[in-house]
């Protein structure tokens, strides 16, 4: 980090990850207005927060929209409500899928109660392509994860369509999602993001480390700086270069 | 000019019975605004409504009660100023306090005649809300007109009676109607009680 100018080093934070990090886009005033960040101003927790309340979201373009992808999104809300069952220990809230055409003219299905299944308002012909909104509003789990297994779960569906805004992560190298869940599942593969210096202090390196460096692609941790430099020394002779690997 | 809020948890009826009197004071030729809030970024609120055949304001991403509290009475300036309705229809999230989006209401300089929260209880998940959210859902209802007890015809044998008891033992001062949004059942008496 030392010597870039400021320039640089925006674009190094921006290679940070935002994980846990909220999205929102701020009024005119800078400041962000979502409820988390509102709370922290005014000291008071939003109604939300006291409810234990959380929501999340996605949008994006089906193509082909027929009576087979309209029971394929009802699947997917059955899934999403089981999730919430399994986490929150029942289905407090609503599930909510709105698909429709550039006219406003769609359906909406909407699910808060998995005995009763998924209601189904409306009707829309077959077409080409459709718009989606499909939302949560639940209690007691967490947002982030919500969404997350929200986007698995219509990614599994089979159904023909994009998503806007696949969550808010930034993923870094590769497209990898550095949630908790994605995280766990890659054994000894850390995503930290060091803000000063760069430097990893996990694990003392005993293993391949996989930071996210900076634009110069090198690793910058205690261990690789002092590698480098040695490597480097004009001082040091071949032999001595050669005797210390040796050891 | 009357104020509705319709107060309740999530997935309690708000967005239906928001049409259904939507489309009454529509059909007497009364001029109805309506305003919905979405906790979240993406609402679908607004997209059923459009598919209905109705323009709604819709405020995401936050709670009109709180974290949208300008946003909301800027809304309201708009709406009075512009399409200056018979009725505006109000549908916070299904996690706001409807009593402070009433406070709010009063403060905004639109003048209304009378602001009226109607609270939605869902008999169907009436229990595990108690269980688990007793005394947000006892502030939801606070300050309400009266209170819906929606879904009635999903109840089983007694859940009416026992969940009307509780509320009446809760709040004695409100009435508590049994309704169905989704068949009508009893949403005569409810249209009895609008002021308009």
């Amino acid at each position: 980090m030392f010597g870039k100018d400021k320039k640089e080093k925006d674009t190094a934070k921006e290679s940070e990850c935002h994980c846990h990090e909220h999205h929102h886009h701020h009024d005119d005033d800078g400041e962000c207005h979502c409820p988390e960040c509102e709370a922290k101003r005014n000291g008071k927790p939003t109604s939300i927060a006291q409810a234990g309340g959380a929501s999340a979201g996605l949008t994006g373009i089906i193509e082909g929209f027929n009576a087979d992808v309209e029971a394929r999104f009802d699947k997917v809300m059955i899934r999403t409500g089981e999730y919430v069952q399994h986490e929150a220990g029942c289905l407090l809230g609503h599930i909510k899928v709105a698909i429709y055409q550039e006219d406003g003219k769609g359906i909406t299905l909407n699910l808060t109660d998995l005995d009763n299944g998924v209601e189904h308002h409306g009707t829309l012909d077959p077409c080409e392509s459709a718009k989606y909104n499909f939302m949560a509003a639940v209690l007691d789990v967490d947002s982030h994860e919500l969404e997350h297994h929200m986007m698995h779960f219509l990614e599994d569906s089979g159904i023909d369509c994009n998503i806007d805004q696949p969550h808010h992560h930034h993923h870094d190298h590769g497209e990898e999602c550095h949630c908790a869940e994605c995280e766990a599942e890659r054994e000894h593969e850390h995503h930290h993001h060091h803000e000063d210096g760069e430097e990893c202090h996990c694990h003392d390196h005993e293993h391949e480390h996989h930071h996210h460096h900076d634009d110069d692609g090198e690793c910058h941790c205690a261990e690789c700086e002092a590698k480098r430099k040695e490597e480097t020394d004009p001082k040091k002779s071949f032999l001595d270069k050669f005797k210390k690997k040796k050891e | 000019m009357y104020v509705y809020i319709l107060g309740g948890f999530l997935g309690s009826g708000k967005t239906t019975l928001l049409m259904k009197l939507a489309s009454k004071y529509s059909q007497e030729g009364k001029k109805v605004a309506i305003i919905v809030n979405e906790a979240g970024e993406i609402g679908v609120d607004g997209a059923t409504l459009k598919a209905g055949g109705y323009d709604a304001i819709e405020l995401p991403n936050g709670c009109i009660c709180c974290s949208l509290s300008g946003t909301l009475q800027n809304a309201l300036k708009s709406i009075k100023s512009d399409i200056d309705p018979d009725i505006i229809i109000i549908e916070p999230t299904g996690l706001a306090l409807p009593h402070k989006v009433a406070d709010l209401v009063h403060i905004s300089m639109i003048d209304p005649d009378e602001t009226i929260v109607i609270g939605i209880a869902d008999i169907e998940r009436f229990k595990d809300l108690i269980k688990k959210k007793e005394e947000f859902f006892k502030r939801q209802m606070h300050g309400s007109e009266f209170i819906l007890l929606n879904k009635c015809d999903l109840a089983k044998n007694g859940e009416i009676e026992e969940a009307t008891a509780w509320l009446k033992h809760q709040f004695p001062d409100k009435e508590v109607i049994p309704v169905s949004n989704k068949t009508g059942e009893n949403l005569d008496k409810v249209y009895e009680k609008m002021k308009v």
